[in-house]
């Protein structure tokens, strides 16, 4: 890789490292202590069990990535366009926003089971709790760069006389799209949490249901599989947005730079 | 009856005072001031008197406390749209390129069509900019950048120009060149302009008119044409008519 400056190197490899010595003791540990496999699986243990059980495995993962695509995306249009809403007008501002913080003083563990019994066994309920734990940050974070608007550039084009809308997309939108990412890469992350949390309370299937089925059973290394495929799908969608957000707004990150410097 | 030609902007009587907590606070105070059409015109005071309250009032971001301001001898209801304002910061949008940049004015009243575009790329060709039309602002100099703000203002076609400090956070160096830029699009272009600065040499290598502002609240003190021969350079500087001018508006700003 051309280009990487020392710091840039030293943030790669760091958590790499870590990351091996844990696992090595971790590894150690169990044997030295004769820890047994129902209590606690050794890093090799989890490994074998994902690579037997690939195929099982696999199929449980593909419904609750199934699940946290389809609610994420559901929560980036909902949120996105609630915010646009909200920070347009006062009176849909004030109709709608104390719902928006309500909806998430509910505990959405309260919330999953009624779904249950409201829409059903299938994948749609899953769905809506990722949606319902992803949209608020989306929300939140887009109306906070709605509003955070520079004064000056506002002066400047009303007087060539733009109208409230031509204020609105031509800078309220744009200068609200950092903020709109923050809020995408949080709600990537509880996605995650809201599909496991969906499939706790009632499934047939995904990694949660997974979950769930071999607790009882002591097949602790196969929890921890599905533990880590998670948190593999987590970190991925976390990239994703970070991705998207580096080569949209790579023009935003040049002139924040050139002014910090 | 012959009517005397009305003058493009003439402001009678602007007072201007806020209020904090209960508290008022005078900032402008009956001024009057008139340009006609085709003039340049400074207004000149030390930092606080309320020279871009002034500014803020004629453009019809804000309004007097009283007074009334004609334009072509009318009193319009919303001045905004008509008055070209260009701020102290250029205040481009990081996210539009140079190009972008330029067209925003024009955008916002329907002229963003294929011609305006190549008459803007023509301009950017005579602003010295056509080089980072493509280009993200980050990338200009802070000269640069605000010569695609002057683009910008200038694009529209407004019938006046407001000016306020447009070289106040420019480097001396490249203040002077800004100063002689100017001269030339103004020459160039004749369109009637208000400047607001506190420097005096910039002022008066400028303007046919330079208006002195008090302290706190702004009055006006001093009404001074700069009869300078056209097309001016900046050797004046040192011609001894421009030392003239110069002490005349230095006394009058000391004087208070």
């Amino acid at each position: 890789m051309v280009g990487l400056k020392g710091s840039q190197i030293i943030s790669l490899v760091l958590p790499a490292v870590i990351i091996w010595v844990l696992l090595i003791i971790w590894e150690v540990a169990l044997q030295a202590f004769h820890i047994p496999k129902w209590l606690l699986p050794a890093p090799s243990e989890i490994l074998r069990e994902l690579y037997v059980e690939r195929e099982m495995i696999a199929s449980h993962a593909l419904v609750t990535l199934y699940e946290i695509l389809a609610g994420f995306s559901i929560a980036i249009i909902v949120g996105v366009g609630l915010a646009l809403s909200i920070a347009y007008s006062r009176l849909i501002e004030r109709s709608l926003y104390p719902f928006v913080i309500a909806s998430q003083t509910i505990p959405i563990i309260a919330i999953a089971p009624l779904l249950l019994i409201w829409i059903g066994y299938g994948i749609s309920p899953k769905i809506i709790v990722v949606a319902l734990v992803a949209f608020f940050p989306i929300v939140v974070n887009m109306v906070d760069g709605l509003k955070n608007l520079d004064d000056d550039m506002v002066s400047m084009i009303r007087t060539f006389g733009a109208s409230k809308w031509q204020i609105f997309c031509k800078i309220q939108i744009p200068s609200s799209i950092p903020s709109l990412f923050s809020g995408i890469k949080i709600a990537a992350a509880v996605s995650v949490i809201g599909a496991v949390i969906g499939e706790w309370v009632g499934s047939s299937q995904g990694l949660g249901y997974l979950m769930t089925r071999s607790i009882p059973q002591f097949e602790t290394e196969r929890v921890f599989a599905s533990i880590f495929i998670l948190s593999l799908m987590g970190i991925m969608l976390f990239l994703l947005v970070f991705l998207a957000e580096r080569i949209l707004l790579r023009s935003y990150y040049k002139s924040n730079q050139s002014s910090n410097s | 009856m012959i009517m005397p030609n009305p003058a493009k902007l003439r402001l009678t009587g602007i007072s201007k005072s806020f209020h904090v907590d209960n508290q008022i606070f005078p900032v402008l105070e009956n001024i009057a001031l008139e340009v006609t059409e085709g003039q340049f015109v400074s207004v000149i005071g030390p930092s606080g008197c309320g020279k871009t309250t002034l500014l803020k009032c004629i453009a019809g971001l804000d309004e007097p406390t009283s007074g009334t301001i004609e334009l072509d001898g009318n009193v319009i209801g919303s001045r905004l749209g008509l008055i070209g304002f260009m701020p102290q910061k250029d205040l481009l949008l990081p996210w539009r390129t140079v190009l972008d940049n330029a067209m925003l004015g024009l955008e916002v009243i329907g002229r963003d069509g294929d011609q305006y575009r190549q008459q803007a790329i023509k301009m950017m060709d005579i602003f010295g900019i056509k080089e980072f039309k493509n280009r993200y602002p980050d990338a200009l100099s802070g000269g640069m950048r605000q010569r695609v703000a002057f683009l910008r203002t200038l694009l529209v076609d407004q019938q006046l120009f407001l000016l306020d400090e447009p070289f106040g956070a420019l480097d001396a160096f490249t203040r002077g060149q800004m100063q002689e830029w100017l001269l030339t699009i103004w020459s160039t272009f004749k369109k009637t302009v208000i400047l607001i600065t506190h420097d005096v040499e910039e002022a008066i290598l400028l303007s046919d008119k330079v208006y002195v502002l008090s302290h706190t609240p702004g009055r006006v003190i001093l009404e001074l044409d700069v009869k300078l021969d056209r097309p001016r350079e900046y050797g004046v500087l040192t011609d001894p008519q421009f030392i003239d001018f110069k002490k005349t508006l230095i006394d009058a700003l000391r004087a208070k």
